[in-house]
C-alpha cells in the first residue's frame, strides 16, 4: 500500500470526513510530511472507491458547494489494520536490529 | 470579477483534463477542495496544482481507456471473429477460384489447390459445431500455414532492406483471429446467438462483396486493391459494430484492428512517396508499431499500479 493511501485510510479509521478534510487531516497526522494535492487524494478516493475499501457516508451543501463524507467500509478496516500490523511488525523488528547493532557498537566502544 | 471566481473558472479550466463521466462524479466537489485549499487572494492556480490536476486527469483518461478495454466483450467478440473471419475469406477465395478456373483451363494442380484452401477455411467452422477444440486446431494449423506463407514472401530488395508483404500477414492475422475464436469462445453456436438477422447480412453481404470485387481487384495497382480491401473489411467491423451488442461490438472493432494494421501500413507505404523506394518500409512500419506498443505498455503499466491500491 502507497503512503499516501495508507493515511487516507488513517485519516478515515477517525470517522467520516470530506475531501478538505481528509487533506488537512493528512497534513496534520504525517506532522506536515504528506501533503495532498487535489488530484492526487481523488485518483485514490476513485480508485478506494472502485475496490469498495471506502463508501460514501453523505452529502452536504455548505455555502453553495457540494462535500461528500467519505467513511471506511468493514473491508476497508480490515485492510487498513492488517497494514498497520505489517509496518508495525517491520518498525519493531528494525527497531530490534538497531538497539542490538547500537548495543554492540557501545561494546565495541567501550573495550577499545 | 473576484479572486474566487476568476480563481474557480481557471480550476474548472484545469478540470477538463478530466474524463467527462469523471467530472460528473467528482467535478463540483473537487472544485469545492480547490477553493478551500487555495490561500486568500489567489487569484491563479499554482503551478505544482495545476502540474497535479493535468496528471490526475491524464492519468483518469488512461484509465478510463483501460477499463473500456477490459469491459470488452472478449469471448462473445472472437466468436463473431470465428465465423466472420471464413465467410469473407470464402468470398474471396471462391472468386479467386473461379477465377483461375477461368484462366487456367486443364490446370488440375492450380484447380485441386485452390480447392483445398477453400475446403480448408471452411472446415473448421463446421467441424466446431461438433468438435470445437478440434476445429481450433485445424484452424490454427491452418494459420500457422498461412503465416508461413506470409513470411515466406519477406526477401531483400536491392539495397538489403527485409520487405513485409502487407496483405498475406493480414489475411494469416485474420485467420489466427478466427482459430482463437474457436478455441477460446463458444465458437459458431455463441456466434449465431449473438448475430441479429442484420449481422448476418452483413457477414454474407461483406462474402459476396470480396469476391465480387476480387477480379476488379486483380487488374488494378496494389496499393489500389489493398485500400479497396481494408475499406470493405472496415466496413464489415463498422456494420458488426452497429448489429451486435455494445460489449462484444466494442471488442470486435478493437479485434478488427489486428489483421487491419499491417495491411493497412503497407497500403499507405506503397501508395505515398516510397512507392518506388521500398527502403523506407521498415520505419514506415515500425514506428507506428513501436509506438502502439508503448501506449499499450504504459496502459498496463498505469493499470497494476492502480490496482495495487
Amino acid at each position: 500500500m502507497q503512503e499516501p493511501t495508507f493515511m487516507i485510510l488513517t485519516a478515515l479509521a477517525d470517522g467520516a470526513q470530506h475531501g478538505y478534510g481528509i487533506m488537512t487531516e493528512v497534513t496534520r497526522i504525517s506532522r506536515g510530511r504528506v501533503r495532498l494535492r487535489a488530484g492526487t487524494l481523488y485518483a485514490a478516493l476513485d480508485r478506494l472507491l472502485s475496490s469498495e475499501t471506502i463508501s460514501v457516508d453523505r452529502e452536504e451543501i455548505v455555502d453553495g458547494r457540494l462535500r461528500r463524507y467519505y467513511r471506511l467500509t468493514p473491508s476497508g478496516v480490515e485492510l487498513l489494520a492488517a497494514e498497520a500490523s505489517r509496518l508495525s511488525a517491520n518498525a519493531k523488528l528494525a527497531t530490534t536490529r538497531l538497539r542490538r547493532l547500537q548495543g554492540g557498537a557501545l561494546l565495541a566502544g567501550g573495550a577499545a | 470579477m473576484t479572486g474566487e471566481a476568476a480563481l474557480e473558472r481557471r480550476y474548472r479550466r484545469l478540470l477538463a483534463w478530466y474524463p467527462a463521466e469523471y467530472r460528473h462524479a467528482y467535478g463540483e466537489e473537487m472544485i469545492g477542495v480547490l477553493i478551500a485549499a487555495a490561500s486568500d487572494g489567489r487569484k491563479r492556480p499554482g503551478l505544482v496544482g495545476a502540474f497535479d490536476l493535468i496528471r490526475g486527469g491524464l492519468r483518469a483518461r488512461l484509465l478510463a481507456g483501460w477499463r473500456t478495454l477490459a469491459d470488452a466483450g472478449w469471448p462473445d467478440a472472437l466468436a463473431v471473429c470465428s465465423v466472420a473471419v471464413p465467410v469473407i475469406l470464402l468470398g474471396y477465395l471462391v472468386s479467386q477460384w473461379l477465377f483461375f478456373l477461368h484462366l487456367f483451363v486443364g490446370s488440375p494442380h492450380v484447380e485441386a489447390g485452390n480447392a483445398l484452401i477453400v475446403a480448408a477455411i471452411v472446415a473448421p467452422p463446421l467441424l466446431a459445431l461438433r468438435l470445437r477444440r478440434t476445429a481450433a486446431l485445424v484452424a490454427f494449423a491452418l494459420a500457422g500455414w498461412m503465416t508461413v506463407y506470409a513470411l515466406g514472401g519477406i526477401s531483400p530488395d536491392w539495397s538489403g532492406y527485409w520487405i513485409i508483404y502487407g496483405l498475406p500477414v493480414s489475411a494469416s492475422l485474420a485467420l489466427m483471429l478466427g482459430a482463437a475464436g474457436l478455441g477460446l469462445s463458444g465458437g459458431p453456436r455463441r456466434a449465431a446467438e449473438i448475430l441479429t438477422p442484420r449481422s448476418w447480412l452483413v457477414v454474407i453481404g461483406a462474402g459476396i462483396t470480396m469476391g465480387v470485387i476480387h477480379p476488379y481487384l486483380w487488374s488494378r495497382p496494389t496499393w489500389l486493391a489493398a485500400v479497396l480491401v481494408i475499406g470493405v473489411l472496415a466496413l464489415v467491423a463498422a456494420g458488426l459494430a452497429l448489429t451486435i451488442p455494445g460489449p462484444a461490438a466494442r471488442g470486435l472493432l478493437l479485434l478488427s484492428v489486428v489483421p487491419a494494421y499491417p495491411g493497412a501500413v503497407w497500403a499507405i507505404g506503397i501508395s505515398g512517396s516510397y512507392g518506388s523506394d521500398t527502403s523506407g518500409f521498415p520505419s514506415l512500419v515500425f514506428l507506428p508499431t513501436a509506438l502502439f506498443a508503448g501506449l499499450a505498455a504504459a496502459g498496463l503499466w498505469q493499470w497494476r499500479r492502480s490496482t495495487a491500491t
